[in-house]
This record gives structure tokens, sequence and C-alpha cells, in this order.
């Protein structure tokens, strides 16, 4: 970190190795879009570049990322809200690990999960992709943590409930 | 359908954005650092446009003009009670040679009334001498 702050091109190039995956993830879970979650991701490190004299630690910057890239993520969510289900629906998933898992289950997840409001949706995220607790969590979101406990409950029960319903239609549509 | 919170956490695994974001990252901080203009941020204007310089700007000229208009009402000033003066000197002289007209004006008459009582006073006495010589 100390590298990166006094310019150093390789050591910033290992702090964006190292925290990608989890910039790239947040926005990508949140739009459902890769080249847009790539844009935000970049924009994310471009940004943590201008701030690095800022940036106190590695936990520091991690937290930092993480904040950012869920505000940018917000943010390109609602330019792009009108365009999200279709896209959900038709864009291949990038690396999607497809060997021992219920791959279906897992796309049926995702678009449930692009369907729901964007703070339910980023609560999940953060929870089920981050392993974030409720505190963090709210630290992030600025909300209450009695908030995010109720939301998160909220959120599955409705992704249960829309599941369901999901899976009914498909079996009209398919009988 | 019922799914565990395990199978959420398969579903929202992290991904890898690929292996070229961490280059095209890297590629774009150079490009911004070479074009400062990038940097940034939408909306704002360029140096030599921003608002504060722009205001600068203006207080200078308007303080300039406020300068120059000062100093040519200033010189008007002075121009205007130089003439009056000058004015002032010629009236002075005009009513000086007008007073010095007036009393020669004044020793000719004299001297025409003289003259003529005295022709007067003359033509009167004449005509007893000419009694006395007859």
């Amino acid at each position: 970190m100390a590298l990166a702050v006094c310019g150093e091109e390789t050591a910033f190039a290992e702090i964006i190795r190292e925290h990608q995956s989890m910039v790239f993830s947040i926005a990508w879970h949140y739009l459902g879009d890769r080249s847009l979650s790539e844009d935000v991701a970049q924009e994310v490190f471009l940004e943590l570049y201008q701030r690095l004299a800022t940036i106190q630690s590695a936990a520091h910057s991690t937290f930092w990322l993480r904040r950012v890239a869920v505000h940018r993520s917000i943010d390109q969510g609602r330019k792009q809200q009108n365009r999200r289900e279709q896209e959900l629906e038709s864009i291949p998933e990038p690396c999607a690990e497809r060997s021992g898992s219920d791959v279906l289950l897992h796309q049926r997840l995702r678009q449930t999960l692009g369907a729901l409001p964007e703070k339910q949706r980023m609560v999940l995220v953060l929870r089920y992709q981050e392993e974030m607790g409720p505190g963090e969590i709210a630290e992030i979101m600025n909300m209450p943590v009695n908030t995010v406990k109720s939301t998160l409950h909220r959120t599955l029960e409705e992704m249960r409930r829309k599941l369901v319903r999901k899976i009914g239609e498909a079996r009209y549509a398919f009988f | 359908m019922h799914f565990s919170e395990d199978e959420l956490r398969a579903a929202l695994k992290r991904q890898d954005p690929g292996p070229q974001f961490t280059q095209r990252v890297m590629a774009s901080l150079n490009q911004a650092a070479k074009e400062p203009s990038v940097q940034r941020p939408a909306g704002i204007r360029p140096p030599w446009l921003s608002l504060r310089r722009l205001r600068r700007a203006l207080a200078g000229v308007l303080g300039m003009v406020i300068l120059l208009a000062g100093g040519l009402g200033y010189w008007q000033h002075q121009e205007n009670e130089r003439k009056r003066q000058q004015e002032l000197v010629l009236a002075r002289e005009a009513e000086r040679q007008a007073i010095v007209a007036l009393r020669i004006a004044n020793d000719k008459l004299n001297r025409v009334f003289q003259r003529v009582k005295d022709s007067q006073q003359a033509g009167a006495k004449a005509p007893l001498i000419q009694k006395e010589r007859l």
C-alpha cells in the first residue's frame, strides 16, 4: 500500500489484482451486465488511485473499495433501471462455475435477485457474496442494523415466493 | 422451490472480470495521467474558465474602469478650472481697459465742455467790447 501511495505502478496493479473479483462481482451481481460491471469496477479503481493518499491500511482499502463499489453500482443501476431485466435474461455469465452445482437453480436465483428492489438486492449481495454481517452492511449502506436484519429476512422470503411462482409459470408453459 | 443459504452463496460466488482487467485499468490510468483534462470531473470548467478566476478578472477590469473614469473626471475638472481662470484674467483685463477708455472719454468730454463754455463766455463779452470801441 505504501509503495502504491508513492506512485509505484506495479504495487497498484497488485492491489487491483487482489480486489478486482470483489469489486467486479459486487457490480456484476447487482447490475447483471458484464461490460457495465467492468466499467464500474474500472471507475472504482481509478477513484482509488486518486485517493490513495487518504487510505491508511489494507483493511481500510478493502472497506473503501466495497463501499464505493456498492454506491457506484447503485448509481449505475438507477441509470440502467429500465433495461435490467432483459439483459439479465440474455447475457451469458462470465467464468461461471458449472461443475458440481445446480446451474439452473443458480441462474434462477440470480434472475430473481435481479428483479428485487435496489436496497434488498445490494443487502443480499453483500451478505452472501461478501459474507458480511448485518453491522458491516449497515455501515456500508448507511442503514440501521435492525433494518438490515429485517430486510435480509424479508428478501429471502420474497425470493422463495418468487421462485415458486416462476417454477409454477414454467410448468404451465411447458405442459 | 426451496433453496438454502449455501446455494445462494454459491450463486453469488465472486467472479473474475478476466485476465486483461488489470492491464485495462492501468492503461486508462496512464491515459488519464497523460491527459489532465480527463481527470477533471465532468461538469467542471477548465482552469482558465473557473468561476474564481473569472471573478478576479472581472474585478480587475472593473477596478481599471473605475480608475480610468476617476482619472478622466479629475483631468476634465482641472481643464475646466484652468479655462475658468484664463477667462477670469481676460475679463479683469477687459474691465481695466474699459475703465481706462471711460476715463479718457470723460477727460475729452470735460475738455469739449470747457471749450464750449469758454467760447460762450467769449461770445457774450464781444458786443460789450464793440460798444466800448464805438
